[in-house]
């Protein structure tokens, strides 16, 4: 079968031209007003008491100034066929790579809370290389692992090559030191790899290491034991390492049902430490209730729906593999910021993807959100509207028949 | 490749699940203990202050008993009632809150109320919230009586309506004015008089021959006496020509003028008779009989060694200070006529009016009936029985001997004309020379209750020309005679 058989309508969701996932952008929108709001009530307390910041305002300019550039980077990258990136990858990993190292090599690194995470240059704003580590990762393993195909299964093929790529980069970011990127990066690409059709046996001991080299990691850096023994026990160490989970459970159980009122939070008051960044979930528990936190749940519940059914109907295995590595990855850190707020799982700093505040993260997020929707703009088995009443048939009914398909289209 | 898809999208469906269960376990099962944490003080009393119209603490009939105006220089409580300190407290920016406006203070905030989701658009809105009005059980007619009753003597009067245990006055002398205690505060505490402390349910008393009534149904409950019982005593006459009885407990000489006998010889008196007559000796040797095992067990389910539950601090009444005081026969009879190391609130002894009235079951006492908001309204304290405490019989024989100690007793300064009161009064000895605390227990009518008191006048003297009047007023007024 050749291209020339099939619809227009199809050529054009084939080559990218189909409309974009609305729902997707509506969940996206929804976040950030609530984001950006959030944002501002969180941090006016700071910015205003601060001499750094001058203006109570300050938290909220910038926050905003990120999302226009980050929705317009979004736009753009909606529009810009996926497969182009295929190219890019390889050399897409050598610069994070430097700048991971460089970050921990040089003085460049402008230190925040005890981490080297900040990369300084000039006069533009400082980055946080392992936040754009997390998106190049993801681009550079679907390529890899599509074009693997059976070999994956192969150990030395496919798992060994894949460890050494992902010890390597968790293994800078984690001297950042930055614990909870690393824990997310991690474990995209575990999915990615499970999704590309891991073998099984392979993948259960590369977790089975992964658990130990984790507990290994908890186990050897003081500050990380400490963490976990005050989530055991928050009360051993009440004004020192159990602060920060003692305020969250406060603020979140003095918004109970329907919270305190917007902008009521008490505990923004210096009581809740990162309240605009890391911590903006426990202000939302507390000004907006358990109906406030239930929603955030709700709607990255909804990304994840839509970012996976976009992977379904993907039309290709790098397709597949990038919307899954993109939705994953924002899925899994949203649980993972929201798990160390409710005390589910012991302290680790990670922003809330779209609420947070942070420049790189919410550059970051946009960037992977544009991919994803140009990715949902590629549907299979799509059938224009006025075409429906003709019995117009979709052009390939299963995803199954795809793969044989596209060998015989190229 | 989809089937795996499927599989991620279920492992993170389980952690969505994982961290749905826990925003409810902190934002509702935990979220009361959080906001008690005493490290959660972040309510600043001015935003609440200025951001919210305290509601009104009303009486039974809608009488207004505090109130907040707004001022130019802010809000201001205003309390009709200075005499209600005790039960409406006080509310202050400085010394916090006490009894029912600490107890109700989310109520009168407005935090809570009989419409949830008005409190829910207020806080969203940030609209001024109007805290509920807390409506109270309280009569203030009654209490204008009781406080008039009482005059300037120091001591405290509980009434109590037996049926459903609504609280109708609460008395305790001195007082303190809470519209301007902000600027007394020093010189209220230092008072040796003590106006801050709530006599009613805080102040525990030697309870004198009133716990006779206890003793009384403990002893025809348990089978230890019967109402038909007839006690023997051999009178002497004493040097001022009086006649009295001697009897030794355990090496414990107890004298006893109280038979309503004059010359020596003989005497015969019935178990009503000994109640009304208020005999030391006869409720020794009841005692004795019962023992000391018994005695605890009755006086603990009529409420003493508990805290009797109340919407305002009260302190549960004490049968010895020591333990193991009454393993000795000598403590118990002491105990039976109501010394020993015996301590009493007046709240505990109208309990045991009421509880006599009522049949032999402790009603729960309450202050606060319902909540109103607006035009909702929510019922917060109903008629509720606390425990059973003795049998229907006991409690009728009981209440029969009680209007025998009014008809023919100690306790006949308490008759109505027409109306059948039950009372019992009490003179409790504190130390050799030391004017003895006046008592008087007692309900009306006894065949249909709706009233008990309990009446102290601190180192006032005897019961019967003390407390017996003030108690004779309440139950005149309640009932409308």
């Amino acid at each position: 079968m050749s291209m020339r058989f099939l619809s227009k309508a199809y050529k054009n969701q084939f080559q990218g031209k189909g409309h974009p996932d609305y729902a997707l952008m509506g969940i996206i929108a929804i976040l950030l007003v609530l984001g950006v709001d959030m944002v501002y009530s969180a941090s006016f307390v700071i910015a205003h008491n601060s001499p750094l910041y001058h203006s109570d305002t300050y938290f909220l300019v910038r926050q905003m100034l990120w999302v226009g550039i980050g929705v317009v980077t979004m736009l753009v990258l909606m529009q810009v066929d996926y497969h182009k990136y295929q190219r890019f990858t390889v050399p897409g990993m050598v610069v994070i790579i430097l700048l991971l190292f460089v970050v921990i090599a040089t003085r460049l690194g402008h230190s925040a809370y005890g981490a080297q995470r900040w990369l300084s240059l000039g006069p533009l704003p400082a980055i946080q290389p392992s936040e754009f580590a997390k998106l190049v990762l993801i681009l550079y393993l679907s390529n890899w692992l599509s074009r693997r195909g059976e070999r994956l299964k192969d150990l030395s093929n496919g798992t060994i090559p894949f460890a050494i790529m992902l010890g390597l980069i968790t293994g800078l970011v984690l001297m950042q030191p930055d614990l909870g990127s690393a824990f997310v990066i991690a474990l995209s690409a575990v999915c990615l790899f499970f999704i590309a059709g891991a073998d099984l046996k392979h993948f259960i001991a590369g977790g089975i290491a992964g658990t130990i080299a984790l507990v290994m990691l908890a186990l050897t850096e003081a500050y990380r034991s400490q963490r976990i023994a005050a989530f055991l026990d928050p009360e051993q160490d009440p004004l020192g390492v159990g602060w920060h989970i003692i305020q969250s459970n406060i603020a979140l159980g003095s918004g109970g049902i329907f919270g305190l009122g917007l902008g009521a939070s008490r505990q923004k008051f210096y009581y809740l430490p990162s309240a605009h960044t890391d911590a903006i979930f426990a202000v939302i528990g507390e000004e907006l209730g358990l109906l406030g936190t239930m929603a955030v749940i709700g709607l990255f519940a909804l990304l994840a729906y839509r970012g996976y059914k976009a992977t379904m109907k993907a039309p290709d295995s790098f397709g597949m593999l990038l919307a899954a590595g993109i939705t994953s990855w924002i899925t899994f850190q949203a649980l993972l910021n929201i798990a160390v707020v409710t005390s589910t799982v012991p302290f680790t700093g990670i922003t809330l993807p779209f609420v947070s505040y942070g420049g790189s993260s919410m550059l970051v997020s946009f960037a992977a959100i544009g991919i994803l929707l140009n990715v949902s703009r590629h549907q299979v088995g799509f059938v224009p509207e006025k075409n429906r009443n003709k019995g117009a048939e979709p052009a390939i009914k299963s995803v199954r028949a795809r793969s044989a398909h596209l060998s015989q289209a190229e | 490749m989809s089937q795996s898809i499927y599989r991620t999208g279920l492992a993170l469906l389980i952690g969505f699940v994982i961290i749905a269960l826990a925003l409810p376990y902190w934002q509702v099962i935990r979220a009361n203990d959080l906001v008690g944490d005493p490290r959660y003080n972040r309510y600043r009393l001015n935003e609440i202050e200025n951001s919210s119209e305290r509601g009104r603490i009303l009486d039974r009939n809608g009488v207004v008993l505090a109130s907040t105006e707004m001022t130019p220089n802010g809000a201001r409580r205003t309390y009709s009632m200075p005499a209600l300190a005790h039960v409406t407290g006080f509310h202050s920016a400085i010394f916090g809150d006490s009894d029912i406006e600490k107890a109700f203070a989310p109520y009168l905030q407005g935090q809570e109320g009989a419409d949830p989701f008005k409190a829910m658009f207020d806080r969203l809105l940030h609209r001024p919230t109007v805290g509920s009005d807390v409506v109270l059980t309280i009569d203030s007619k009654l209490q204008a009586v009781a406080e008039e009753a009482m005059g300037s003597s120091k001591g405290a009067a509980v009434v109590i309506q037996p049926k459903t245990g609504e609280i109708l006055a609460l008395v305790s002398h001195p007082y303190f004015d809470p519209n301007t205690m902000e600027k007394d505060w020093d010189k209220l505490k230092n008072d040796p008089g003590t106006p801050m402390v709530n006599r009613a349910t805080q102040g525990l008393y030697v309870p004198g021959s009133t716990f006779k009534t206890v003793i009384l149904a403990a002893a025809l409950d348990s089978g230890v006496t019967n109402p038909d019982e007839i006690f023997d005593f051999k009178m002497e006459t004493d040097s001022y020509g009086r006649a009295y009885h001697l009897e030794s407990f355990n090496g414990y000489e107890i004298y006893c003028a109280n038979h309503g006998m004059t010359s020596p010889g003989r005497a015969q008196l019935r178990l009503a008779d000994v109640f009304a007559q208020s005999c030391n000796i006869a409720f020794a040797r009841l005692g004795v009989r019962l023992g000391s095992q018994r005695l605890i067990e009755y006086a603990k389910r009529f409420g003493f060694e508990t805290q009797i539950p109340l919407e305002i601090p009260d302190l549960p009444s004490q049968l010895s200070l020591k333990p193991g005081f009454l393993n000795d026969n000598a403590a118990v009879a002491a105990t039976s006529f109501g010394q020993g190391q015996l301590q009493a609130s007046p709240l505990q002894l109208a309990m045991v009016a009421a509880t006599i009235a009522r049949g032999g079951i402790a009603p729960q006492p309450f202050l606060v009936s319902e909540i109103r908001t607006g035009k909702y309204s929510t019922t917060v304290g109903q008629p509720k029985q606390w425990h059973e405490v003795v049998s229907p019989t006991t409690a009728r024989e009981v209440a029969d001997m009680m209007v025998h100690a009014v008809d023919t007793g100690w306790a006949k300064g308490a008759q109505v004309s027409g109306v059948r009161v039950a009372g019992k009064t009490g003179t409790a000895e504190i130390l050799p020379g030391e004017t003895p605390h006046g008592w008087f227990i007692g309900f009306a009518p006894e065949d249909d209750p709706q009233v008990a008191v309990a009446v102290i006048k601190e180192y006032a003297g005897p019961g019967s020309t003390e407390a017996v009047p003030v108690g004779k007023a309440i139950i005149q007024a309640a009932l409308g005679k």
